[in-house]
């Protein structure tokens, strides 16, 4: 009668037991990291998303009466240091929000509220990877503090209809060229002090980062305007041979913009830029594309993990789309 | 009483082992299924974003619609050629890996959707899948305005 197990058989037997407990905790672990996986992947496409869904409301409401204009910051270690800042700026025609009467009120006012979207770069670390990047945007609230006498609204219609005018934001002031912050404190205006730049606020959760952007769009008349972290603002015709800016104040590699209401820094010209002698209806933005990577971001360098994914999106900015 | 069984042979613990590995293997491997399924139906959050990005942007990213893709940047022309100009009738069909999905996208236009010399609507489709061969995930169709 055996009363028991052999040395040789606990012995297989463990070292089996073993094997496949081991087998079992490898697979246990492969579907948590897969979990892992999965969640940070529907992480980056529910950024890239709402990325869009805030973007292009925005885009297809432009203003194209409005001035359109973009700005890149090098930042203090050059062009692609990981740096920079983009800016891209401009008008959208979405109601204001103190609008309650749906348009039925006797104060009608067309409005136009100013949109703002950013990048920011955090630079490189000590082994130059890029550190976090933020894609941020902002769009002045209409609400304004105090009530402005007749005088002072302005006109956001080139017809300068006495019903399509609006009281005027402090976001119009700051926006004129060479405007600073001393000179319009010196001014006095009050106003909503909506300043576009105070209230960016960004377009992605706090565990996502942003890097290698570039805003680019493409004009009526086909040419296409590139502002990257890389490069700063370049400009191409319609067969991609690159097109020199002139560096003038609104046509260089920092800041480039198209003529419209509230670009008053220099004359309204025949030209919507210098050296530009397109009609100024076919300088106006009409398709804007926005690429970048975006990456699940941990907090710090080392925790960051390896998945990212680059992100294609494109915006209308009307009813007209330019040649394919 | 010299026949009576008091423990298991070693036969029988190590079949019932392998019945249970074979159980646990079964039920992790339908969680690795059901984790690709529900990563697929979460991950397509930014499915029709790029579809309709796609559909205004014929050149994702500023990528060249070259024939085949032979510069690699990922996106290329299958079929036809954009036109010139205004005026003409023209189909053609691109496609490439756009935010992780593998989108198709097909434009077409006839003479008769010329508008005035400088405009013409045209049909576009768009069609979302999860890879070259993999699943469709989704797709939009509009009719646009182009300016030439």
């Amino acid at each position: 009668m055996r009363s028991g197990f052999t040395l040789l058989e606990i012995m297989v037997g463990t070292a089996i037991g073993v094997m496949l407990l081991t087998l079992m905790t490898a697979s246990f672990l492969g579907v948590r990291r897969l979990a892992e996986r999965n969640r940070t992947l529907v992480s980056l496409h529910e950024a890239a998303a709402g990325m869009h869904r805030t973007v292009e409301v925005n885009l297809l409401a432009t203003a194209h009466s409005a001035k359109w204009e973009c700005a890149a910051d090098p930042g203090a270690g050059g062009w692609g240091t990981g740096d920079e800042v983009l800016t891209l700026t401009w008008m959208c025609t979405l109601s204001d929000p103190k609008q309650l009467t749906y348009g039925f009120g006797r104060d009608l006012k067309g409005d136009m509220l100013w949109c703002r979207l950013r990048w920011i770069g955090g630079g490189l670390d000590a082994t130059g990877r890029l550190l976090r990047g933020r894609l941020q945007f902002a769009r002045s609230s209409g609400n304004r503090a105090v009530k402005y006498a007749t005088w002072n609204q302005v006109s956001t219609n080139p017809l300068y209809r006495r019903d399509r005018r609006r009281d005027l934001d402090d976001n119009d002031l700051r926006f004129i060229p060479g405007l600073t912050n001393a000179r319009y404190l010196g001014l006095a205006m009050p106003g909503d002090s909506q300043d576009l730049d105070l209230n960016l606020l960004d377009l992605h959760s706090p565990m996502i980062t942003v890097t290698d952007p570039t805003f680019s769009w493409i004009d009526a008349g086909g040419r296409r305007v590139e502002v990257s972290a890389k490069n700063g603002i370049r400009e191409f015709d319609r067969l991609d041979n690159p097109i020199s800016l002139s560096g003038t104040d609104w046509d260089s590699q920092t800041r480039y913009g198209v003529d419209g209401m509230f670009l008053d820094g220099r004359a309204h010209e025949v030209e919507p830029r210098p050296g530009d002698r397109r009609d100024i209806a076919d300088t106006r933005p009409m398709l804007v594309r926005l690429s970048c990577v975006i990456s699940d971001y941990r907090g710090s360098a080392d925790e960051r993990t390896t998945l990212s994914m680059p992100v294609d999106l494109a915006f209308p900015t009307g009813n007209e789309l330019p040649a394919p | 009483m010299s026949s009576l069984r008091r423990a298991f042979t070693l036969i029988e613990i190590m079949a019932t082992l392998l019945l249970i590995v074979i159980g646990v293997g079964a039920v992790l491997g339908m969680m690795q299924l059901a984790l690709r399924w529900s990563r697929d139906a979460a991950a397509s959050a930014s499915a029709m974003p790029t579809a309709l990005s796609i559909l205004a942007d014929g050149r994702p990213g500023g990528r060249t619609a070259d024939v085949n893709d032979v510069d690699g940047d990922g996106w290329g022309l299958s079929s036809g050629a954009p036109p010139g100009s205004a005026g003409t009738t023209y189909s053609f069909v691109t496609s490439g890996t756009i935010n992780g999905y593998y989108v198709r996208r097909t434009e077409s236009s006839a003479t008769a959707d010329l508008i005035d010399a400088r405009t013409q609507t045209a049909e576009v489709s768009v069609d979302v899948f999860w890879g070259r061969d993999g699943a469709y995930v989704t797709g939009v169709k509009r009719r646009i305005l182009r300016r030439f």
